[in-house]
């Protein structure tokens, strides 16, 4: 626990005013989730990797996805080694603890799938030839929600591999001082980050966030805001049970990264949004209205009766 | 929209209970009336706000009109009365204060002061602002009317404060339109049956709202209708019967060595329904003075505490000195009394006025009186028209056995004393029934009004001629004065002797006995010589003396009273159940009872509000350490499977009972919508 504490402590210090988002991708960390983050360049979302990268003291890798990149240039290519008379592995950059996938929608749907396979199935075939990725692998996706030039947005099957979606969003005046004061004489808060956590000790937290306790009857509660959103008037496409899966693995790290050995229907509703949100399929009317998938699925938090006995 | 709405109509509310309050110290309107024109105001502003003012003017002259003019209310020429009227009051109030003379101006002041009030306060309570300047304001205005008069009921004001509190403690007052209305609305009619049914439970809290719903049924508004509302001195007489309520409004205090009847009007010509105003019997000069009479004088002095048009005397006055103008409906010069004539004095008479009188009360010996016969006056007196059949046979059957007048109209009396009940809570006949015949020999209860019309009648069927006579009783003896209230307005009979005039007789259950030959076995008849027993007032008369319009104080209550009454003791049993039974249970049950007790003042948890959500929108709940703590275990237990902790840990703070919470909500104004 207190590890956790001080790798968020760290991340905090790189992406300063933005303890939610810390905590999201905590919990996306020992769920061990992949996070699609939906923002604007300039917010941090570089940062905030490199600092988990850090934290952790475990391979990071950054790809730039750009139109003419190659499925290859992700997981890797076979060479031929003249010496040795056979074919080599040459690992792509998705051979490591955290991947950024930077504008994953400016590549190609070929190249992004050849992604998507590796964070669904934790492993890569190349030529035939398949090899596991190293453990903890989590891939934090990055695309522009305002340029849809050029892009090819992510089709709904393979955003629903990711288990959270986040945004950043700009900081606060207060806030944005605060970074600029940070950075002011040249050195980056990111420089002076240390490992604080084991990658055996991270596999530990994992288990023992399974282990906590979910009661009958927030269960049910889980399962009734994920069929509510299947229902939702405004939704054309409702969460998958994967969806309701995932809140609630989510909702079992919150609970234990806040100290708990049991979930609170509070966790399930802090982790809704950004577990169910990317999962649905907003009408096109409502769309039109300025109405955004994570409007509606507030509007269904807002509606279910929380169980209190 | 509809968070306007809910203002207004709580606003209205509270605004009731302040106009009724006043109205019932000044007793303009009545209640009744008052409150339906305040329920129409406040539709005119619900429906069109724009033209409400119009409206409301339109009602308030279409009520004045109705009230006080006859003609068309499209002729306009009764404006000019009405401009006249109220102008004339308007300058004497500008000249001697306020005092009203001309009832319409009464009305007219009223309503106008509703509609400015009406306005002003909806408009600035419709800000959220100044609940605690309204209620503050509004009960001192309700306590300074109070104690000005010294009457009205000090009920209004409790409720003022109970019924302010309440909107303090619940009022949505920066609602939106998401605001639960209905949840909302259910606590506020939770508190009021509540308040209603710990009034019920109060011994008779004295609430007089007038008699607003009108006799019988249905209420429709009829200006010829018997006289509704309460117990007072009136002009209009065609039409008698209908419930009354007690009036305790002074009218006259009057200082006299003994109690004496004071007389008003009289009245001859019976219809049917009341009593003629109108008609007046042209007599020849009476031949007799009062000379012919022994008894002794008695000096007087009344003062004048609410307006009247006439000035009230006992029988046979001989001097009358006014400090205001009097007019003399007397053929003679004053200081001879012409015992057999009307002798009415009309006036203007104000609050404030004061007149003294000399006055005769004559022996009246009975023995005197069965000699003398009842010959000599006009047969007008003897009228029996309108009269029915079955009554003239009664009442020959009664006087069957007695040989002259005096016996005979002493029979009648004592039949009517003691033989039907009094009550004001009594229904005005059909419109085709009689009267008399109604309360003789189907309503069988009634007040003085039916006791002295049934008297008078019954007598003109046995050849006496008489007449009903009508004014105050001699009131409570208070300070060394007799104060006359409205409710000792009262009505008996008398009976013409010839050679000694006419001579009162009370056939009023309860009253005093004017004569001593009505129930000579009555223990408070004492001599012969007064018209009241004593010779001296009673310096301590209890409640338990008898009163004409007070037989019995308490009413003998209605059925729906009782049933009313006893819903209201189930209900707070209820209440008290809901909260305060089965205080242990298990630590899910006391979260939902405090969630209960919370709703009452719209702190409750929202449905899809997880505990610590709720726990952290209400952030000005009191005693907030322990009920942090106490939503922590219960987190424990239902969502964790925890233990349930042990009754002393989850026990809940005295703050968060019922009474705590309503005091932390009325001194905390912090709202969450």
């Amino acid at each position: 626990m207190n590890k956790l504490q001080a790798l968020m402590d760290n991340l905090n210090k790189v992406l300063i005013g933005k303890e939610s988002v810390v905590e999201i991708v905590a919990v996306a960390l020992i769920c061990q989730g992949h996070v699609l983050v939906e923002d604007v360049p300039g917010l941090g979302k570089t940062m905030l990797v490199k600092g988990l990268a850090r934290s952790l003291g475990c391979k990071f890798s950054r790809i730039q996805f750009t139109p003419d990149l190659l499925p290859s240039d992700v997981v890797g290519v076979q060479i031929y080694n003249q010496k040795t008379m056979e074919f080599q592995y040459r690992p792509g950059p998705v051979m490591a603890n955290i991947v950024l996938a930077d504008e994953i929608n400016r590549t190609s749907p070929k190249t992004q799938s050849s992604l998507l396979e590796a964070m669904e199935e934790r492993q890569l075939t190349v030529d035939g030839e398949t090899r596991p990725l190293p453990q903890p692998f989590m891939v934090l996706a990055t695309q522009n929600p305002i340029e849809y030039e050029g892009t090819f947005p992510l089709p709904e099957a393979q955003l629903d591999r990711f288990l959270l979606r986040l945004e950043i969003g700009y900081p606060s005046p207060a806030t944005e001082v605060e970074i600029i004061r940070a950075q002011e004489h040249g050195k980056h808060p990111l420089d002076s980050l240390e490992k604080v956590l084991e990658i055996d000790e991270l596999l530990k937290i994992q288990q023992e966030a399974a282990q906590v306790k979910l009661s009958d009857s927030l269960a049910a509660y889980i399962v009734e805001l994920c069929n509510r959103t299947r229902n939702h008037a405004s939704l054309y496409l409702g969460a998958s049970p994967r969806g309701s899966l995932g809140l609630v693995r989510t909702a079992k790290a919150l609970a234990w990264l806040r100290g708990r050995d049991y979930v609170l229907p509070d966790d399930i509703k802090t982790m809704a949004v950004p577990v169910l949100a990317h999962r649905v399929i907003l009408n096109p009317e409502e769309k039109l209205q300025g109405q955004t998938a994570q409007d509606v699925i507030r509007k269904i938090i807002n509606s279910v009766i929380v169980p209190t006995r | 929209m509809r968070a306007d709405l809910i203002k207004r109509v709580l606003c209205g509310l509270w605004f009731i209970i302040l106009v009724a309050g006043l109205n019932s110290v000044l007793t303009f309107i009545n209640s009744g009336i008052l409150i339906l024109v305040f329920l129409f105001f406040l539709l005119a502003d619900l429906v069109v706000p724009k033209f409400a003012i119009v409206i409301k003017i339109v009602l308030s002259l279409l009520l004045v009109h109705r009230n006080y003019y006859i003609g068309s209310f499209f002729d306009p020429s009764w404006l000019t009365w009405l401009r006249q009227d109220v102008g004339k009051d308007l300058l004497a109030i500008s000249k001697q204060g306020l005092v009203i003379v001309e009832p319409v101006t009464a009305m007219v002041l009223t309503l106008a002061a509703v509609m400015l009030m009406q306005t002003l306060f909806s408009r600035i309570f419709l800000r959220g602002r100044g609940i605690t300047l309204f209620l503050c304001l509004g009960t001192a205005l309700l306590s300074a009317a109070y104690i000005w008069q010294g009457d009205g009921s000090v009920w209004y004001v409790i409720f003022y404060v109970i019924f302010g509190l309440i909107i303090k403690a619940t009022a949505p007052l920066e609602i939106g339109d998401s605001f639960p209305i209905g949840r909302w609305l259910w606590n506020l009619l939770v508190w009021v049956l509540v308040l209603t049914s710990v009034s019920w439970a109060l011994p008779d809290p004295g609430l007089d709202f007038g008699n607003w719903l009108g006799e019988g049924v249905a209420w429709k508004y009829d200006p010829f209708a018997p006289p509704r509302g309460r117990v007072g001195y009136r002009v209009f007489d065609e039409v008698l019967g209908g419930p009354l309520e007690e009036d305790e409004t002074p009218a006259l205090l009057v200082t006299s060595p003994v109690p004496v009847y004071l007389r008003g009007e009289t009245r001859w010509q019976y219809t049917g329904k009341g009593w003629r105003v109108d008609s007046v019997i042209q007599e020849p000069v009476p031949k007799l003075a009062p000379k012919h009479l022994e008894g002794k004088e008695i000096e007087i002095i009344v003062e004048v505490l609410a307006p009247a048009e006439f000035v009230f005397a006992p029988r046979y006055p001989l001097n009358i000195e006014a400090d205001c103008q009097v007019e003399v409906f007397y053929p003679a010069e004053v200081g001879q009394v012409f015992p057999y004539e009307d002798y009415q004095y009309n006036a203007n008479l104000r609050a404030g006025d004061q007149y003294r009188l000399t006055a005769l009360l004559p022996a009246d010996d009975p023995d005197v009186l069965r000699q003398l016969p009842n010959t000599g006056i006009d047969s007008s007196y003897l009228s029996l028209e309108n009269v029915s059949d079955s009554v003239q046979k009664l009442a020959l059957s009664l006087v069957e056995e007695e040989t002259n007048g005096y016996d005979k109209a002493v029979a009648l009396a004592s039949f009517l004393r003691y033989g039907w009940d009094y009550s004001l809570d009594t229904l005005a006949p059909a419109a085709d029934e009689d009267f008399v015949e109604n309360f003789l020999f189907k309503r069988r209860t009634g007040y003085c009004v039916h006791f002295s019309t049934a008297f008078v009648v019954m007598a003109r069927s046995v050849g006496l001629p008489a007449r009903w006579v009508k004014g105050y009783s001699y009131g409570a003896w208070e300070d060394g004065k007799y104060l006359v209230r409205n409710s000792h307005a009262h009505s008996w009979a008398e009976v013409w002797f010839e050679g000694y005039g006419w001579v009162p007789f009370e056939p009023t259950p309860g009253g005093a006995h004017l004569r001593t030959e009505v129930g000579v076995t009555d223990p408070d008849v004492v001599g012969p010589s007064t018209p009241i027993p004593e010779d001296k007032p009673d310096p301590n008369p209890g409640p338990e003396k008898p009163e004409p319009h007070k037989p019995d104080a308490k009413k003998p209550g209605n059925w729906w009273a009782y049933a009313a009454g006893g819903a209201g003791l189930i209900l707070i049993a209820a209440f008290v159940l809901l909260l305060w039974s089965g205080r242990g249970g298990g630590i899910r049950e006391i979260y939902a009872r405090l969630q209960t007790r919370l709703r009452l003042f719209g702190w409750q948890r929202r449905q899809w509000e997880t505990p610590r959500e709720h726990l952290n929108r209400v952030d000005s709940l009191p005693d907030r350490p322990r009920l942090t703590g106490f939503v922590r275990q219960f987190e424990d237990s239902v969502y964790g499977g925890a233990e349930e902790p042990a009754k002393q840990e989850r026990r809940l703070g005295k703050h968060l009972s019922l009474l705590g919470l309503f005091f932390h909500r009325i001194t905390h104004t912090k709202r969450h919508s």
